[in-house]
């Protein structure tokens, strides 16, 4: 790797790679009749890139063809570039949704924009798999480590009923479910019944959506349509993240955030 | 009132020591923050920077407030990209509450002015960060996230 940094670091050495990328191939000759290159630096950067394994040659008759090998540099990426720039490539890369960026600014955000929004989004990222986290989100075994104690119960089939119970046997909030595309996508209708401030509030909609990012899965988890600044409103705003806080460790680590009392 | 600014609370299992040496090390943050480097010795009016492990300058900002364990505010700015890097510095925050096993972590980044290139951008750049600083922190290990999926 050393190496392959190390040829890398030379402007010729880039200008000789892109021709090999441009056409994979090239004798000696060819290559040196399209760089402002002596037939002696060309020689001499081309033992370095082969020395890195950036460059294979291949024997045919008098002539020797150069070829790009561009495993190093996929490894150099792998190694360097996803782990410590690819987040921040991500972010933009999600900016450039348009519209859709001052939706993701709300993210854990809670009513502090001008407008009241009615609506609380949030995102967390955890190492698991989209399987095992669809599990954590649809199992009672899960549920009751993270969801307030609750024990979720459903098919999570289109159309079916979802209820989260408490321990006492008490229904804390029931809804239906109203799109299941395991592991992607969960969007269920969620009524609110814990406490007598939020009972009379009408259903909104919540909606979890799953992305794997290599070793890790973004959860984004979206409650809408609630009709104004509602109870339930309030409490999803304030309770959400100790849920999904709750969810990451479980996963990551297989103990909840808080020891059981 | 209303200006715009960022909110983020996260619950992680871990002591207020720890999470203070977390923000505060280079070591620590390396492991969550975009692979920089932190730079400061923590005191009001001392520089506070992020270099990346090119040795770049990614973040540069300023202490304006610590309360070892309790509380840290810097200004914040993103000298990586040229036009976060003309926006006014902005305010970081982090409020670190103790909570029995847990800390409750919260971060407002504020006072910018008005909608800025420095507000769009760390809206989504901040969340990776709290995830991986999570984890960190109770799992002892770095979380590396992968490449986005390629868009349907």
């Amino acid at each position: 790797m050393e190496l392959a940094f190390k040829a890398l670091a030379d402007p010729s050495r880039r200008s000789l790679l892109d021709r090999l990328f441009e056409r994979d191939g090239q004798t000696l000759s060819q290559l040196c009749a399209q760089v402002a290159m002596t037939r002696f630096g060309v020689m001499k950067h081309l033992r370095v890139l082969e020395a890195a394994g950036l460059v294979t040659t291949r024997r045919s008759g008098r002539e020797k063809f150069h070829y790009l090998n561009p495993v190093p540099i996929r490894l150099l990426h792998d190694r360097w570039i996803t782990k410590y720039a690819a987040p921040w490539a991500g972010a933009l890369g999600d900016l450039k949704g348009g519209l859709e960026e001052e939706t993701m600014s709300d993210t854990r955000l809670a009513g502090v924009h001008a407008e009241p929004a009615l609506r609380h989004i949030q995102q967390i990222h955890i190492r698991t798999s989209p399987e095992r986290l669809w599990e954590a989100i649809t199992q009672p075994s899960f549920t009751r480590d993270y969801f307030y104690g609750t024990l979720v119960d459903s098919t999570w089939r289109q159309g079916a009923a979802l209820v989260y119970r408490n321990p006492d046997g008490t229904v804390a909030a029931d809804g239906t479910v109203l799109e299941a595309e395991p592991p992607r996508r969960l969007v269920h209708s969620f009524s609110a019944l814990w406490d007598d401030a939020v009972t009379p509030d009408p259903a909104h909609r919540v909606t979890w959506t799953i992305e794997a990012m290599g070793p890790v899965c973004k959860l984004t988890v979206e409650h809408e349509g609630f009709a104004g600044e509602t109870a339930t409103l309030k409490s999803v705003q304030g309770g959400l993240s100790f849920i999904l806080d709750g969810l990451k460790p479980l996963l990551e680590t297989g103990q909840p955030l808080m020891s059981a009392r | 009132m209303n200006q715009p600014k960022h909110v983020y609370e996260v619950y992680i299992r871990t002591t207020p020591e720890k999470l203070w040496q977390a923000i505060t090390r280079p070591e620590m943050t390396r492991q969550f923050f975009y692979g920089n480097d932190v730079e400061s010795d923590w005191k009001v009016g001392s520089s506070v920077r992020h270099k990346g492990p090119d040795g770049k300058l990614n973040l540069d900002g300023k202490v304006l407030e610590v309360v070892p364990q309790r509380k840290l505010v810097t200004a914040f700015c993103a000298v990586h990209d040229a036009e976060c890097a003309k926006d006014r510095p902005s305010r970081v925050t982090w409020e670190i509450e103790p909570r029995g096993e847990v800390c409750k972590l919260t971060l407002t980044h504020d006072d910018f002015d008005g909608i800025t290139k420095t507000y769009k951008q760390v809206g989504q750049g901040w969340n990776p960060v709290l995830s991986g600083l999570k984890t960190l922190l109770e799992t002892g290990k770095p979380m590396v996230i992968g490449p986005a999926p390629a868009a349907r």
